[in-house]
C-alpha cells in the first residue's frame, strides 16, 4: 500500500517535470468542463420561470436567451480548448514515457533483460500506455477534479430543493413539507448511489480478472498468428508437411477459451450494468416526481423545476463519477508501481569507475582466471572453470560442438554476463571495476544472430546519423558488400527494409552477414569478436572474407568462433571447448599432433576435402 | 473529370459497404439485428426525453389533479426507464457478439493465409499488412462492430430526423432550413478538416511506424547485444526524439484542426440556437404557443440539431469503414487459391519414386524484369542423390521453391513421370516432398504436433528420426518429453532451442515425413564438424528410396551425392559427378579447391595470396 502511495507521488511528480504545464491545464479543463452544463441548467430555468411568470416581460427573455447561446458559445470555446491542449500535453507524456521505457531498455544489463520477468513488466507497460498508468492518471486527475466542482455546485442548490417549502395546509403540502419525505428521498438516493458504488468496483475488477484470465491465451495466439501467418517463410513448412489443419485448430482452440472466458465476464457485467441503469434511471424519475409535487404545491416554480431535476442528476453522477475514479486510481496505483519497478531496475554493471586508460589500447592482455559461469535459471553451468590468457596481435580461434559454450565464453568476455565464480581481468584488473561503456568499445563484433536495422545503410554501417561517408563506403567494400552498393541508385543513403517507406531495400542473409561486418570495420576496435561471420556466404565469398578480415585485424586482437574449421589456419591459437570445458589449446598443428577432440573434429571435416589430396598429387605429377 | 473519380469511389464505398453487412449477415444475423435494434430504441429514448419534461410542466401549469401528474409521470417514466435499460443491455449484447466476430473474422484470415499458395504470401509488403489487419479486426479498429456502429448512427439519426421534422413541421419552416444550413456549414469545414488529415496521413504515418520501431523491436532482447557493443542509446535516442518532434508537430496541427471544427460547431449553434430561443420566446409571447410546448420545442429542436450533426458524423465515419472494407477485400482477394477443379491428385503407388523433368523452364519473380532462372533442362533421376551449389544468388533457393510447387515456372514445365505437374492438384504434390528449409520451420505448438501437424504419431518411428537427429537425448531430457512447447522468443513454459537445434529438429520432421522427394537447403549451416559429419556418414541410410537434392555451401556435401549441379546466374554452368567436374578443372573445381585448400595438411604452412 506504501509503495503505491509512494509510485502515486512520484508519477505525480514526473509528470509535472516531464511537462509542467499539463496539472494547470488538467485543473482548468476540469474545472470548466464540470461548470460547463450549469450555464443551460440555470439560465433556461430562468427563462422557463419569466415565461410562466404572469408578468412576462419580453425583453429581459430575450436579453436571457441571448446571454445562454453566448454562453454556451464562449464557454464552449474555452473547454474544447483547453481539451484539445490537453490532448497534446497527454500525447506528449506519452510519447516521453514510452521512450523512458525503451531508453531504459537500451541502456539495461543483458543479464536483465534476459530475464522473463522484466521482459513481462516492459510488455505490460507499454501495452497499457494509454488506458492505465501514467497518461491514466491525468484522464483520472480530471475526470475527479470534474465531479468536485460538480458536486460543488450542485450541493448548495440540491439543500435548495430540499430547504424549499410548498405553501399552504393541504394534506399533499404538509406531505412533501414532512421530514419523512426528504428522509425517503435521501435514503433512496444513498442506496442508489451505493449500488452503483458498488457495481463500479465489481466491473472494475471482473475486467481485471478478465484480463488476467485471457493474457496466457492472448499471447499463444499472438505468437502463433505472428507464427504461421506473419513470418511467410514459415509457410514452406506449413505446405510441405500439411499442418495447416493442426495450426489452424490451435489457433481456434485459443481462440475459443479467449471468447469463452470473456463472455462469462460479459454476461454477469450485463447484468450489473442493466440492474445499475434501471436504478439509476428509476431514482431520476423520483427526483421528477418530488421536484414535481413541491412545484404543485407551491415550494417553487415552474422554471426551478428544470433547474432542481438537472442538479440532482449532476450530483450522482458527480458523486458516482468521484468514487468509481477513486477507485481506479487506487486500481492504477498497481501500474504506475509497476512502471517505477521497471524504471528502478538497477544495473550490476553501474557501478564500475574504473576509465579504460588510452594506453592500455596500445598493449593489452585478457586472461580469464578460473571462469564459471551457469544462465540465470539454467540446471548446470555452462562454462566450468576456464583459464585462458591472449593478448593483443593474436588471432584466436573458438572451437567446439554445438552448446559447448563458445558463444558464452564470448559473451562473457563482452561483459553481457558476469560469471558466478572467477575472473576475467584486462591488464590484471577485473573486468568488472572498469567503466562499462568504455569497456565495450574496446570491441568489434558480429554475433551470430546479428541485427541489420531498418535505417539506411550507412546509419546502419556506422551506428550513427553523423557519420563519415568515405570511411562506410570502404568499410562496406572490405566486407564485399561493394558490388552490390555500386547496384543501390542511392548508395549509402538507400533505406533498408520496407517497415517504413515502400522503397526500401531487402538484404538477402548473405548481404545482411556482410553489412554486419562493415559495422564491425567501421568500429574500428581494438578487438575483433566474431561469431560465425559466415555461416550464410558461399565458399568464394568466406575466402574473400577471411582474408580481408586477416588484413583488417593485422596488429589487433581477434577472436573468430565458427564451424568451417578452415578458418583456425588464420589464427594463432585455437582454444577447443568441451562441454562448458576448456579441453584443448594449441596452434593447429600442436592439436592436431595430439590428436585429441580438434583432430576429432578436423578430421571430420577434412576427410571429405582430403581424398582429393592423392588425386591432387598424382595430378600434379601428371602435369 | 475529378467529379467523375469521386462518383466512382462512392460507388465503390457503397459495394463494400453492401459487400461487408452481407457477410455480417450471413455470418450471424443475430449480430445485425442486434445492432438495428438500437435504432428505435434510441429514437424512442430521445422523444420520451424530450417529451418528460413538457408534459410535467403543462400538467402543473394547468393544476391537473395529483394522481394524473402522478401516472403520466409513472407512464412517460417508466417507459423511459425501460427503453434505457434494454439500450444498455443491447449494448452489452452486442460487446459479447464482437468477440466471437471479430476472433472468427482473424480466424478466417488465418485459414485463408494458411491455405492459399505459397507464392501469396512471399512478397514485400504481405507482412505488414497481415499484420495491420489483424489489428484492426482485433484491436484498436474492433472494426466489424464499429462497421455497425456507423451504420446504426446513420439509421437512427435518420429515423430521428424524419420524425422530428414531422413533429417540428407545424412550427416554422425557416427555423429548420436555419439547422439544415448550419449543419452543412459544419459539415463542409469538418470535410476540409478532414481532407487534410487524408491527404498528410502519409506523412506522420512512417513516423508513427518509425517511433514504434524504435521502442518496440529496437527494445527488445533480441537486438540488445548490438544496441550494446555498437553503444547505439545516444544515437537511437536521437533518432526517437527527432522522430517525435516531426510527429508532434501533426499532432499540435491535427488538435488545431479539431479545434477549429469545434469552434465551427460552437458558432453555428449560436446561430440557430439564438433563432430557436428568439423564435419561440416570440411564439410564447404572442400566445401561439404554451409554455410547456416551448418546453417541447426546444427539446426537440436540439434533438433536431443532434441528429442533423449525426448524420454529417456517420457519413463520415462510414466513409471511414468503408476504406477498411475495401483493404480487407482486397488483401482476401489475392489470397484466393487457384481454381483445381479440371486437376486429379497424383497418387504415387508406395515405394514407387518418379522421375522428374525440368523441360526448358524459365522464371522470373512476379513483378521484377529479370528471369531467376532461365532456360533449365534436368532431368532427376528416381533415387538419385543431387549436390546443389553455386555462389549466394545465383538461383538454388528459388529452384527449389519450383521443385516443391511453390511455384510455377513462367516458360517450360515439369514433368512428374513425363506428365506435366500442371495437371495434378497442389496439395497432392507436396504429399510427395519432404525436407529442411533455410529459416526456422518449426511453430510455437508441442513438439509433436510438430514432428506430426497431421497427427496420428508413430511413436517409435518418432523417436528413431530423432534418434537419427542426434536429439533423443535432448528430448529425453526435456521435462514434458514431447508434449513441451516450441519457444517462439521468450515465453513461459517453453523450451528453447539453440541454431544447431532448431535445424536437427527440422531433419527429424523432414525424416519423419518419409516422401519420396527428400530437399535439403542447407540443413548443416549450424552444425558443428562433428554432427554434420554424422549426418553426411548417415546420408546413405535416410535418402535410400529417395530422390534427393542437396544444398549446400560446404562443398564436402558433394561427396556422397551421385551428381553435382552448379548454377551461375540461373543456369546450369556444370553437372557432373565431383570426380568429373574436378577433371573440368572449370567453376566447381576453383570453389572447391578454394575451400579445400586449408584442409590439405600439406599445405597448411603455405598460406598465401589466393588468387581468384
Amino acid at each position: 500500500m506504501k509503495k503505491k502511495w509512494k509510485a502515486f507521488i512520484r508519477a505525480i511528480v514526473f509528470v509535472a517535470k516531464d511537462c509542467p504545464a499539463v496539472w494547470p491545464v488538467t485543473l482548468l479543463t476540469a474545472a470548466l468542463e464540470a461548470a460547463y452544463p450549469y450555464i443551460n441548467i440555470i439560465l433556461s430555468a430562468e427563462i422557463l420561470t419569466e415565461i410562466t411568470s404572469s408578468t412576462r416581460d419580453m425583453e429581459r427573455l430575450l436579453f436571457l436567451a441571448a446571454l445562454l447561446v453566448t454562453m454556451e458559445f464562449l464557454g464552449s470555446c474555452c473547454v474544447q480548448f483547453c481539451s484539445q491542449l490537453l490532448n497534446c500535453l497527454q500525447y506528449m507524456v506519452m510519447a516521453h514515457l514510452d521512450e523512458s521505457v525503451v531508453i531504459k531498455g537500451w541502456g539495461m544489463d543483458y543479464t536483465l533483460l534476459c530475464d522473463p520477468k522484466i521482459h513481462e513488466q516492459q510488455n505490460t507497460i507499454s501495452h497499457w500506455f494509454f488506458w492505465k498508468g501514467m497518461v491514466a492518471m491525468i484522464t483520472q486527475f480530471r475526470r475527479l477534479i470534474g465531479a468536485l466542482v460538480s458536486i460543488g455546485i450542485s450541493v448548495a442548490l440540491t439543500v435548495e430543493l430540499f430547504a424549499a417549502r410548498a405553501a399552504g395546509d393541504s394534506m399533499g403540502a404538509r406531505l412533501v413539507n414532512h421530514w419523512t419525505f426528504p428522509a425517503l428521498f435521501l435514503l433512496f438516493f444513498g442506496l442508489s448511489t451505493a449500488y452503483n458504488i458498488w457495481s463500479g468496483s465489481r466491473f472494475q475488477k471482473g475486467t481485471y480478472q478478465m484480463e488476467q484470465d485471457e493474457k496466457a491465451p492472448m499471447n499463444q495466439a499472438e505468437e502463433l498468428m505472428k507464427a504461421c501467418c506473419a513470418e511467410y517463410q514459415r509457410g514452406k513448412d506449413v505446405r510441405i508437411f500439411h499442418a495447416q489443419g493442426m495450426l489452424l485448430g490451435k489457433f481456434q482452440e485459443l481462440c475459443e477459451a479467449i471468447v469463452g472466458s470473456r463472455k462469462k465476464a460479459k454476461v454477469s457485467f450485463r447484468r450489473t450494468l442493466v440492474l445499475s441503469e434501471l436504478l439509476s434511471r428509476i431514482f431520476g424519475i423520483a427526483v421528477y416526481l418530488f421536484a414535481g409535487l413541491k412545484t404543485l404545491y407551491g415550494a417553487f416554480g415552474v422554471g426551478s423545476l428544470l433547474k432542481y431535476t438537472g442538479m440532482v442528476t449532476q450530483f450522482g453522477d458527480g458523486i458516482v463519477a468521484m468514487v468509481q475514479t477513486i477507485d481506479e486510481m487506487l486500481q492504477n496505483g498497481s501500474y504506475l508501481a509497476d512502471y517505477f519497478d521497471y524504471q528502478d531496475t538497477k544495473n550490476i554493471t553501474a557501478d564500475a569507475a574504473l576509465p579504460v586508460a588510452p594506453e592500455i589500447r596500445e598493449d593489452y592482455e585478457f586472461e580469464f582466471r578460473h571462469v564459471t559461469f551457469t544462465y540465470p535459471g539454467a540446471a548446470g553451468p555452462s562454462l566450468r572453470d576456464i583459464s585462458c590468457k591472449f593478448r593483443k596481435g593474436e588471432k584466436i580461434a573458438v572451437v567446439g560442438r554445438n552448446g559447448s559454450g563458445k558463444t558464452t565464453f564470448i559473451k562473457l568476455l563482452c561483459r553481457l554476463y558476469d560469471p558466478q565464480e572467477g575472473q576475467i581481468l584486462l591488464n590484471g584488473v577485473d573486468i568488472r571495476e572498469y567503466r562499462y561503456e568504455e569497456y565495450l568499445r574496446f570491441f568489434s563484433t558480429v554475433f551470430q544472430d546479428y541485427h541489420i536495422f531498418a535505417f539506411t545503410l550507412g546509419e546502419n554501417v556506422a551506428a550513427e546519423s553523423d557519420y563519415s561517408r568515405k570511411r562506410a563506403a570502404r568499410a562496406l567494400e572490405n566486407a564485399g558488400f561493394g558490388p552490390r552498393l555500386r547496384t543501390m541508385p542511392q548508395g549509402l543513403d538507400t533505406q533498408l527494409f520496407k517497415n517504413f517507406y515502400e522503397d526500401g531495400v531487402e538484404l538477402s542473409g548473405g548481404e545482411g552477414q556482410k553489412v554486419a561486418i562493415a559495422r564491425c570495420l567501421y568500429k574500428d576496435a581494438p578487438h575483433a569478436v566474431l561469431d560465425e561471420p559466415t555461416a550464410a556466404l558461399d565458399a568464394v565469398a568466406e575466402a574473400d572474407i577471411y582474408q580481408r578480415m586477416n588484413q583488417f585485424v593485422q596488429g589487433k586482437g581477434a577472436i573468430y568462433i565458427s564451424h568451417r574449421l578452415s578458418s583456425c589456419h588464420f589464427c594463432s591459437r585455437i582454444l577447443v571447448f568441451d562441454n562448458g570445458t576448456l579441453a584443448e589449446t594449441g596452434t593447429h598443428e600442436e592439436l592436431l599432433r595430439a590428436e585429441g577432440l580438434y583432430w576429432k573434429l578436423w578430421n571430420a571435416q577434412a576427410k571429405y576435402y582430403q581424398e582429393e589430396r592423392s588425386e591432387k598429387s598424382h595430378r600434379r605429377r601428371r602435369f | 473529370m475529378e467529379k467523375e473519380k469521386s462518383a466512382k469511389n462512392k460507388g465503390r464505398a457503397v459495394r463494400a459497404y453492401v459487400f461487408w453487412l452481407r457477410t455480417l449477415y450471413r455470418e450471424s444475423p443475430a449480430f445485425v439485428w442486434l445492432y438495428l435494434a438500437e435504432i428505435p430504441v434510441t429514437v424512442g429514448i430521445f422523444l420520451a426525453g424530450a417529451y418528460l419534461p413538457s408534459v410535467l410542466t403543462a400538467d402543473i401549469t394547468a393544476g391537473e389533479p395529483v394522481g394524473r401528474i402522478v401516472l403520466n409521470l409513472a407512464v412517460l417514466g417508466g417507459l423511459l426507464v425501460f427503453l434505457q435499460a434494454l439500450r444498455v443491455w443491447l449494448h452489452r449484447t452486442q460487446e459479447i457478439r464482437d468477440d466471437e466476430i471479430r476472433l472468427r473474422h482473424v480466424s478466417q484470415m488465418v485459414k485463408e493465409v494458411l491455405n492459399t499458395e505459397y507464392k501469396n504470401v512471399e512478397k514485400g509488403d504481405f507482412q505488414n499488412r497481415f499484420m495491420e489487419l489483424t489489428r484492426l479486426h482485433l484491436w484498436n479498429g474492433n472494426f466489424s462492430s464499429k462497421f455497425m456502429q456507423a451504420l446504426q448512427t446513420a439509421g437512427t439519426a435518420a429515423a430521428g430526423l424524419l420524425l422530428y421534422t414531422g413533429m417540428l413541421s407545424g412550427l416554422s419552416l425557416w427555423l429548420l432550413a436555419v439547422i439544415l444550413v448550419c449543419t452543412a456549414a459544419n459539415y463542409f469545414v469538418a470535410i476540409r478538416c478532414n481532407r487534410w488529415e487524408s491527404e498528410n496521413r502519409h506523412k506522420w504515418w512512417p513516423l508513427d511506424l518509425k517511433m514504434q520501431y524504435l521502442s518496440r523491436n529496437l527494445g527488445s532482447y533480441e537486438v540488445a547485444k548490438d544496441v550494446h557493443l555498437y553503444h547505439m542509446a545516444p544515437w537511437l535516442k536521437k533518432l526517437y526524439d527527432r522522430t517525435l518532434k516531426e510527429r508532434l508537430h501533426f499532432t499540435f496541427r491535427m488538435q488545431a484542426n479539431y479545434y477549429v471544427m469545434a469552434l465551427a460547431w460552437g458558432f453555428t449553434g449560436l446561430i440557430w440556437q439564438g433563432a430557436a430561443y428568439g423564435y419561440l420566446i416570440w411564439a410564447v409571447c404572442a400566445e401561439r404557443i404554451l409554455p410547456s410546448e416551448f418546453v417541447l420545442y426546444i427539446g426537440l429542436l436540439l434533438g433536431f440539431a443532434q441528429w442533423c450533426s449525426a448524420i454529417t458524423r456517420s457519413v463520415q465515419s462510414l466513409h471511414e469503414q468503408a476504406l477498411y472494407v475495401e483493404e480487407h477485400q482486397s488483401f482476401m482477394d489475392k489470397l484466393k487459391p487457384e481454381e483445381e477443379g479440371d486437376k486429379e491428385p497424383l497418387l504415387l503407388k508406395k515405394g514407387h519414386i518418379p522421375e522428374i523433368c525440368f523441360r526448358n523452364v524459365t522464371f522470373q519473380y512476379p513483378g521484377t524484369d529479370k528471369p531467376v532462372i532461365k532456360n533449365l533442362n534436368l532431368t532427376l533421376k528416381p533415387g538419385e542423390n543431387l549436390a546443389l551449389v553455386g555462389l549466394n544468388g545465383a538461383g538454388k533457393t528459388t529452384f527449389i521453391k519450383l521443385l516443391c510447387g511453390f511455384y510455377d515456372p513462367t516458360q517450360g514445365e515439369i514433368l512428374i513421370d513425363g506428365i506435366s505437374r500442371s495437371r495434378y492438384t497442389r496439395e497432392s504434390w507436396m504429399r510427395c516432398i519432404s525436407g529442411v528449409f533455410q529459416d526456422m520451420g518449426f511453430f510455437p505448438v508441442s513438439l509433436r504436433d510438430n514432428l506430426a501437424p497431421e497427427g496420428g504419431a508413430d511413436a517409435g518411428r518418432m523417436e528413431e528420426c530423432l534418434k537419427m537427429a542426434d536429439l533423443a537425448e535432448k528430448t529425453a531430457s526435456l521435462p514434458a518429453g514431447l508434449e513441451t512447447l516450441f519457444g517462439v522468443g521468450i515465453q513461459e513454459g517453453a523450451a528453447e532451442f539453440s541454431g544447431g537445434e532448431g535445424q536437427r529438429l527440422m531433419l527429424a520432421r523432414a525424416f519423419y515425413k518419409d516422401a519420396p522427394l527428400l530437399v535439403l537447403d542447407e540443413p548443416t549451416a549450424a552444425l558443428d564438424p562433428l554432427a554434420e559429419s554424422r549426418l553426411y556418414e548417415r546420408y546413405r541410410q535416410f535418402s535410400e528410396n529417395k530422390t534427393t537434392v542437396f544444398i549446400s555451401h560446404r562443398l564436402a556435401s558433394t561427396r556422397f551425392c551421385d551428381r553435382i549441379l552448379l548454377m551461375e546466374n540461373g543456369e546450369i554452368a556444370e553437372t557432373e559427378t565431383h570426380e568429373e567436374l574436378m577433371r573440368q578443372q572449370g567453376s566447381y573445381a576453383r570453389m572447391y579447391l578454394l575451400q579445400s585448400k586449408y584442409y590439405q595438411q600439406e599445405e597448411a604452412g603455405l598460406e598465401g595470396e589466393m588468387s581468384l
